[in-house]
């Protein structure tokens, strides 16, 4: 997370989420500019836009009840993997239990801020608690803030080791 | 702004490219070479390119009515550029060929490829685009303020690693030309302008 890049949720209660405003800095945001949303009609309140994935946010929280944050970012070698469209294979174990999976599916391409954008991903994120966004960089959800944002740190790990060994496969 | 403030600024430059550098290690090395900033229509400010922009003092910065050809170039294309960065980047100097838009926010920043520019014809290189890579492995990137620039020097550092580590995945797949030109409107057009309503 840097810069205005990616975006952070936070889920209230069976209808709201707070999330992160649309371009401004994370180092300058206080409390008081967080934007609370009804994730069913994406109505949000004040007068501060939310971030503009909010729609993949939303589909999260009415998808899967039991989770209580969700991040996007645009970390790097997550982005290598994304940019390749390539599904990530995980083997380490301590990997794929905070991952939730073996595999780490890479949604089709799609325009940020479309329909298809949130539904392949939220597709794609479905099995496990992260998904690569093909050309765009990862979502990463957890049963709080803390356990997002350790999936979105093992996740980077996970694509490194997966460059790695396609790197050692080469030589 | 006057030239005071402008050589100010320039000589912040260094602290101000450490704080924002600061937790993009893993995107690869930045260095800024030189500075140019346009003070007005005809009075540029160009930081000294022998020394680096952490030993620059107030006489190592120059007003100058006529820049080098590279510089000159640019700003008298580039009306809204009023920053210009040579920068030495450790991935983006191995870069050999055009990289396509394989990353959205590579897309919105930077243009629909990142070409590879003769300096002779950098304003061609340039055209539509924040940033590119010089054919001596050097290179430039452009912006209206010297935050703009150095963003689209680190984009340039993030987009070339992955499209270099890519290649052991098979290759980037790039987007749409069509579709990553309509994302950089949007970007210039619509996004920027609500994240300055919105703060």
């Amino acid at each position: 997370m840097a810069r205005t890049w990616g975006n952070v949720s936070v889920r209230i209660d069976d209808r709201h989420m707070v999330i992160t405003p649309s371009g401004r800095r994370y180092d300058e945001l206080n409390p008081s500019d967080m934007v609370l949303v009804d994730f069913y009609t994406l109505k949000f309140e004040g007068k501060i836009k939310p971030s503009s994935e909010l729609k993949l946010h939303c589909q999260v929280y009415k998808t899967r009840p039991h989770i209580q944050a969700v991040i996007h970012t645009h970390q790097m070698y997550a982005s290598i993997v994304a940019a390749a469209q390539k599904d990530v294979v995980v083997t380490n174990p301590a990997y794929q239990q905070t991952l939730g999976g073996t595999i780490i599916k890479a949604a089709p391409y799609a325009l940020p801020n479309t329909k298809k954008i949130t539904v392949e991903t939220a597709r794609a994120i479905e099995d496990s608690n992260a998904a690569l966004m093909s050309n765009h960089g990862a979502v990463c959800i957890g049963t709080s803030l803390d356990a997002a944002f350790e999936v979105a740190h093992i996740l980077e790990k996970a694509c490194e080791d997966f460059i790695e060994s396609k790197k050692r496969a080469a030589v | 702004m006057t030239i005071e403030e402008g050589t100010l600024q320039l000589l912040g430059a260094q602290q101000f490219f450490d704080k924002e550098g600061t937790g993009y290690e893993s995107w690869g090395r930045v260095t800024v070479l030189q500075i140019a900033l346009r003070m007005n229509d005809t009075e540029f400010l160009m930081t000294n390119v022998e020394k680096t922009v952490a030993q620059l003092t107030k006489d190592d910065i120059h007003v100058v009515s006529k820049p080098d050809h590279l510089f000159q170039q640019i700003f008298s294309k580039r009306k809204k550029v009023n920053v210009i960065l040579v920068t030495s980047q450790q991935y983006a100097s191995q870069v050999k060929e055009e990289i396509p838009a394989i990353l959205d926010d590579q897309a919105q920043l930077l243009g629909v490829t990142v070409r590879i520019s003769n300096p002779r014809e950098i304003a061609f290189g340039l055209k539509g685009r924040f940033a590119t890579i010089l054919s001596d492995g050097k290179s430039v990137c452009i912006g209206s303020s010297i935050d703009d620039a150095y963003v689209a020097a680190q984009l340039l550092e993030k987009t070339s690693k992955v499209f270099l580590e890519a290649k052991y995945l098979g290759g980037a797949k790039p987007i749409n030309k069509i579709e990553a030109w309509f994302m950089q409107q949007y970007y210039l057009l619509k996004y920027s302008k609500e994240a300055v309503k919105n703060k």
